[in-house]
Parts: C-alpha cells; structure tokens; sequence
C-alpha cells in the first residue's frame, strides 16, 4: 500500500470531513472504514410497497457469529419510586419488565457516512455555556477552546451541508445567518404549535441539515419523514453526500471500505506510524502514514486505543491518564406518541421538524440539576410511518372492532421528543469486555451507563414538559412513553477521549490531537467534552473535525 | 427360573426400571419439544391460519388472509427456537382453551367464541407461554398485514414514501 500523508479511522461525520479538509489541502489520505458503501437506492426501502417491514439495512451491526457488537456493563436498578416514569406502551405494557435498566443497542452504522446514514438530519450548535460547563456550573469539564473559535467552524460546515434553519432563534444566538430559510413546519406539527406556546415554549422549525432549495447538485427534500432509514434523493446531507464527492475528485483519497481497524502502529518515539486493519477476506493489511487520525466514533475510537500495542502500553495507547473511555455522555432521551382528535397524517414531513429551546440553555434548575433539555415534535423519528405502527404499537385488541378504530383513528397519532443534558460521572464509560471477542478475535467494547442524581432530575422535568404538553393538546391521549430511565440505546455518544488542557484529565488537547502522541488526531464524537442541552452532536462534530484537521495541516507542515 | 433372572423380574424392580425408561423418554421429549421443536403440522398450520382470521377477519377491510400473512409469520417464527416452540404449543393451547368454550377445536367455533378465547389468552400473566404466543402472533400479524399494500389501500394511503414523498406535508390531509 502506497504511503498517505494522513490515515483516517472511520468515514462517518468526523472522519469524512477531516478527510475533505486535508485532501482538498493537498494531502494525501488513506481512509479506512469498517463498513461499505451503500447505494441509496437499492439499499434504502422507501420506495419498496412493503416499506414498514423494513428498517435501515444495519448489516454490519451484529459480527460473523450474527451476536451485538457492543456489550454493557451490570444494569443500573429502577426503584419503585420511578414507576410513573417507566417505558410503556398501551398495547404491550412495560417494555423493561424487569427493575433494572435494559441494554437495547447501541445506534451506530457502519458504513461510509457513519451514524448520519440514518440520522435525522438535525444540525444543531451548541449553546456557548455548553462549553463552560465547569466555570460557569461547577459540572463536567469546560472545553479548551472558546465559542468563538468554534463558530467560524459551524459557519463553514453549515455552508457545505446547505443547512436550513430559521433566522431567529434567541436560545441558540449566531453571528451569521443560516444557508437556507427553515422548512416549513408539518401540518402536525402546526396543530400543536398553541400547545407549545401554552407551556411557555414557543416551537421553532428544527435546524436541518436537510435541504430547504436545490444545493450544489442535490435536490430539496421531498418530504418522505423517512430519513432514518436512509436518504434516496441526497438531500439529507450525510456525510457521504456532503464530504465525499470533492475528497475523491481531488484524487488525493484512497478510500478503503470493509476493513477493521486492529491497532495503531507506533515507532520507538512514540509517534504513529499507521494502522493495521483487517480486509473483509480476513488478510491483513498495514496502512502507513505520518498522522492517524481517528474518527470511529465514540465507543470504537476508545477501544481501538486500548487494543493498540498491549506490550508498551499495558493501560492502552495515548492512556497515561488513564482517560481513555472515560467521561462517556450520551442523551437523556423521553419521548412519548399521543393520538390527537383530528386527522392530522404526521407520516409526511421530516422526522423532527419543530423544536422549543426555552429550556434547552444550560442552567442551574430550581428542579436541583444543572444542565437543561429541548422538546421536539418527532413524528417520524418515534416511527410512525404508515399504519403497521398503528395498528401494533398503538392501538389494542384485534378483530372488527380493532379495524374499525383503525380506519377512525389512522392519521391521528403524533410524537413528542424531550432530549436532555448527561453530565460526566465515573460510572458511566467503555471499556474492553473481558469475555467476548469478535471475528478478528479481539475485545468487544463494553458500555457502562449510570444514570446520576442530576440526570434523574432533568428526566424527571423532560417528562413532566412532554406531559403537561401533551395534556395542552385537545382531546389527546399518550399512548405510549419511553424513557432513558430504563431503557438504554445510546446514540448521541460522546466524551471518550475528551479534548482538554489538563493532560491528567484529557485525551486531546486544545487542537484534538494527543497529550501523547503528537502525530495522532481524533475527530469523533469521543472529543467532544459535553453534550449540550439536548442538541445533536453531528454538526459540531464535523465543525471539530474540520478544525482539528486545519490543526493537522499546521504541525504537519 | 434362574436367580438373575428372577432378580430382574421382579415385580418391584420391574415397576422401578419400568418408570426410569418412562421418565427418560418423556424428559427426552420434552427436551426435543424444548430444543428441537418440530415445524407445524397441516392440522396445527390450519389452526394459525384461523387464529390469524380472528384477529385480521376478511369483510369491509381486507383480512389477514387475503394478504397472507400466514407464510410470512411462520417463516420469522421459525427463525428462532423460542418462538417456534412457542408457536407450536400456543396452538394446542388454543384449541384445548376452545373445548372449554364447547367446541371440538379453534376452528369449529363460531367468530365470536373465537374472539372470547384469544381474549381469554391475551389476558394471562406477562411472560407466560399464553402471553408471549399471543404476543407474538398478533405483533407479527398486525405489523405483516398492515404494511401490506392492499391493507394500506383500505385505509386510503395508496403508495410507498418515495420516489413522490409528500409534498403536502404542510396542508390539511385531504379527506
């Protein structure tokens, strides 16, 4: 294999955009990815007849042996006085049925173009106190870079995506304004607009990475509310569609699909000197370069440090804090389907496409947390696509009368999303499961979650908020809520290798490359310190990643 | 008669070894029931295929047969031992329950006793062998069903997402 400049771990948000930054800068890049490239519209089901039989085509999500790549730790306990905040549903009851916290899976592609094959397209900024979390709260770990050496970076990705977002939004102030006027909110979610105003939350359309008018090739969205299983037209501005064209038009992109990473090389001076991985045939294969960066995500990029080099780094590579898997934060998560009185056919629209900030500015709660969360109409991202959901999710009994209410009540149904704050705490991190391996033979990464004090209190607000909304909505009737409290699906994944200036209590440092390694780079979620009020991390990791590369580029020279 | 003989056939020791080779061949049954469950015979397979009529009946919306659900539901039941066995005794279960509604089997009783015993069923303890045939069943049957084209077109919605998308998304649903 011909020597890169840079080898990339992961083409999914970070490590497509740092691979567009260094190779439009005329470096070459070696990018591996463990999954393959999907063809939209072979691969995605929207236009199949059957289409609600069939979700994302998560192929890669389970290994050879058809076994969960990812494992979890000893399940937190749900006392009794959390029953009224349990998972349930109107048809089937309690989804954990159990008192302790059930591991769902982790929701992470594997693929070119990563998690935003199936994201929803949001495209959120953090609020500027999201990085001050330590000075300002007394929580978490400020960043050590300020908001105003991030936001020329959201500005750039926000550009290259064609984001829609609305002009005013006085929770998440900017500078600038966004690309491309918001989408218009669904008729849905217009109905339950007054809802929101009477809980004193105004609702906002969402900012999308998601096309409002046609952008450097690819059409605006046609409204299909179908984005997690994948985007067929390109206007969901993936990775892959957003990154990719221009890193391989630039010829400086060897791009190779289908291969694990095993370990990073380092030479006797401690830099890396580039990644062994492992082909689909099971051949291996050593990918050389002056810089890695790594870009797998917040749960693989740990993992693959702590398998790199086990002989000179017992505790795993660029690990002498021992902060590596460290620090993992997700999103507290409540959500909750309501069937309304009207018709309303929340089917049509984008997965979420209104959100209320009021309470999503990081603040110290008189409800006793710090943090804070945003409340979002989320009618296709709670599924409800055709009327297979309603009639098995959402409405009980069966027979003729069971097809009556059906034929009453489909179109009726709408969702709501609460998305929390989760502060760092000890308990909550990865780690290599001692006891499974996967097809290459090596440790399986193991997630822990613990829910603390201050997270069970936020989620006690989301739920209270989405409650006293839904009651704002005439006649409407929760038929199902579900909760982080006792399920455990982790998506918004961050932390694991946390950029900061304490070498002691960071991986990274200000620039997202190593304490330790000065040639290695992350450009994942696992640098992102916090995880803001609720919003959607994929935004700021790619403005991350894009200014970590720039970074790069500077050491490199 | 020779005293080995003897000692094996006696009657105590007849009735001892008698009732091992009992218990070991109905244990070995009941771990083949547990580990190696058979497919459906046509008699059980008529049995879900009525079962699947009572839940999804044919009439002014079209029914579960008309969209046949039944090979689909059996091939993802047979993708796991659980759910295979939980199939093949749900079905005994359930004409045994409709003797106790006075038929001779599921299939002989009229359209509402059948309704009267998957009720009976749908009511037992969470994780019992009732609770997770019906589970089971209905989820598979309800979700295979519905998102069967000639369903959707029942209730109105005659097309898949793409390529149209809904560009009405804004407006009121037409009537």
């Amino acid at each position: 294999m011909p020597d890169a400049d840079v080898v990339v771990v992961g083409a999914g948000a970070g490590g497509l955009a740092a691979a567009w930054r260094l190779t439009t800068r005329g470096v070459n890049v070696t990018l591996i990815e463990a999954g393959r490239q999907y063809a939209p519209y072979k691969d995605y089901p929207q236009t199949k007849d059957d289409f609600e039989l069939h979700d994302f085509p998560y192929d890669a999500e389970r290994d050879a042996s058809g076994a969960p790549r990812y494992t979890s730790g000893a399940p937190q306990v749900v006392g009794p006085e959390w029953d009224s905040y349990r998972s349930h549903n109107r048809v089937f009851g309690r989804y954990a049925t159990g008192n302790e916290r059930q591991f769902v899976r982790y929701e992470h592609v594997r693929g070119v173009g990563g998690s935003t094959l199936h994201f929803q397209g949001e495209a959120h900024r953090y609020h500027p106190y999201a990085l001050e979390m330590r000075s300002r709260f007394g929580v978490g770990e400020d960043w050590p870079l300020p908001y105003a050496e991030l936001e020329p970076y959201y500005d750039l990705v926000e550009r290259k995506i064609g984001i829609s977002a609305p002009a005013e939004n006085p929770w998440r102030p900017r500078s600038t304004a966004p690309p491309y006027p918001a989408h218009r909110l669904s008729y849905a979610s217009q109905r339950m607009a007054a809802a929101f105003e009477a809980i004193g939350a105004p609702l906002l359309p969402n900012s999308l990475a998601i096309l409002s008018q046609p952008h450097e090739g690819r059409p605006p969205c046609n409204y299909c509310n179908s984005c997690t299983q994948g985007c067929p037209l390109g206007d969901k501005g993936s990775a892959d569609v957003v990154w990719l064209p221009e890193a391989r038009a630039s010829d400086r992109l060897q791009l190779i699909t289908e291969a694990q990473a095993l370990q990073i090389e380092v030479d006797s001076g401690g830099r890396a000197m580039g990644v062994v991985f492992r082909k689909a045939d099971g051949s291996q294969e050593r990918a050389p370069g002056r810089a890695v960066v790594l870009a797998g995500g917040a749960i693989e990029t740990p993992r693959l440090l702590l398998l790199s080099s086990p002989r000179r780094f017992p505790h795993g590579l660029a690990n002498s804090s021992g902060q590596v898997g460290r620090n993992l934060t997700e999103h507290l998560t409540w959500s909750a389907v309501a069937m309304l009185e009207e018709r309303v056919d929340a089917h049509r629209g984008q997965p979420i496409d209104g959100t209320a900030w009021k309470f999503a500015v990081p603040s110290s709660s008189p409800r006793g947390y710090v943090g804070g969360f945003r409340l979002s109409t989320a009618h296709g991202a709670l599924d409800l696509r055709g009327p297979a959901a309603y009639a098995q999710r959402l409405l009980d009994g069966f027979g003729r009368a069971h097809q009556e209410r059906l034929a009453a009540q489909w179109g009726h149904a709408v969702g709501l999303l609460a998305m929390g704050e989760w502060l760092p705490n000890p308990a909550t991190y990865v780690d290599l499961d001692p006891w499974r391996r996967d097809e290459a033979g090596l440790a399986k990464a193991r997630l822990h979650s613990h829910l603390a004090e201050n997270e069970r209190q936020i989620l006690r607000h989301m739920a209270d908020t989405t409650r006293a909304l839904a009651a704002a909505l005439p006649g409407a009737q929760i038929v199902e809520e579900s909760s982080a409290l006792d399920l455990f699906a982790p998506a918004h994944v961050l932390g694991t290798c946390r950029m900061g200036r304490d070498p002691q209590t960071s991986v990274a440092d200000a620039d997202g490359i190593s304490h330790e390694v000065p040639n290695l780079a992350f450009a994942d979620g696992s640098l992102v310190p916090s995880s803001g009020s609720g919003d959607s991390p994929s935004l700021t990791i790619m403005a991350l990643a894009v200014r970590t590369a720039d970074r790069l580029l500077a050491r490199l020279g | 008669m020779p005293a080995v003989w003897e000692a094996l056939w006696s009657r105590r020791r007849f009735l001892r070894r008698a009732t091992a080779l009992l218990s070991l061949v109905a244990g070995g049954r009941l771990l083949q029931r547990i580990f190696f469950p058979a497919s459906l015979s046509a008699e059980q397979r008529a049995t879900l295929d009525v079962v699947l009529d009572t839940l999804i009946p044919d009439g002014p919306f079209p029914g579960a047969r008309r969209t046949g659900v039944l090979e689909p539901l059996l091939a993802e039941c047979a993708a796991t031992r659980q759910t295979r066995r939980a199939l093949i005794e749900g079905i005994e279960l359930v004409d045994n329950a409709a003797r106790h509604h006075g038929g001779s089997s599921f299939a002989a009783l009229d359209e509402r006793r059948r309704e009267a015993v998957l009720m009976d069923i749908a009511s037992a303890e969470c994780a019992t062998l009732p609770w997770f045939f019906f589970r089971t069943v209905r989820d598979k049957a309800m979700r295979l069903h519905y998102a069967h084209p000639l369903a959707r077109r029942g209730l109105g919605f005659d097309r898949a997402p793409q390529p149209q998308g809904y560009l009405d998304y804004w407006q009121a649903p037409r009537a």
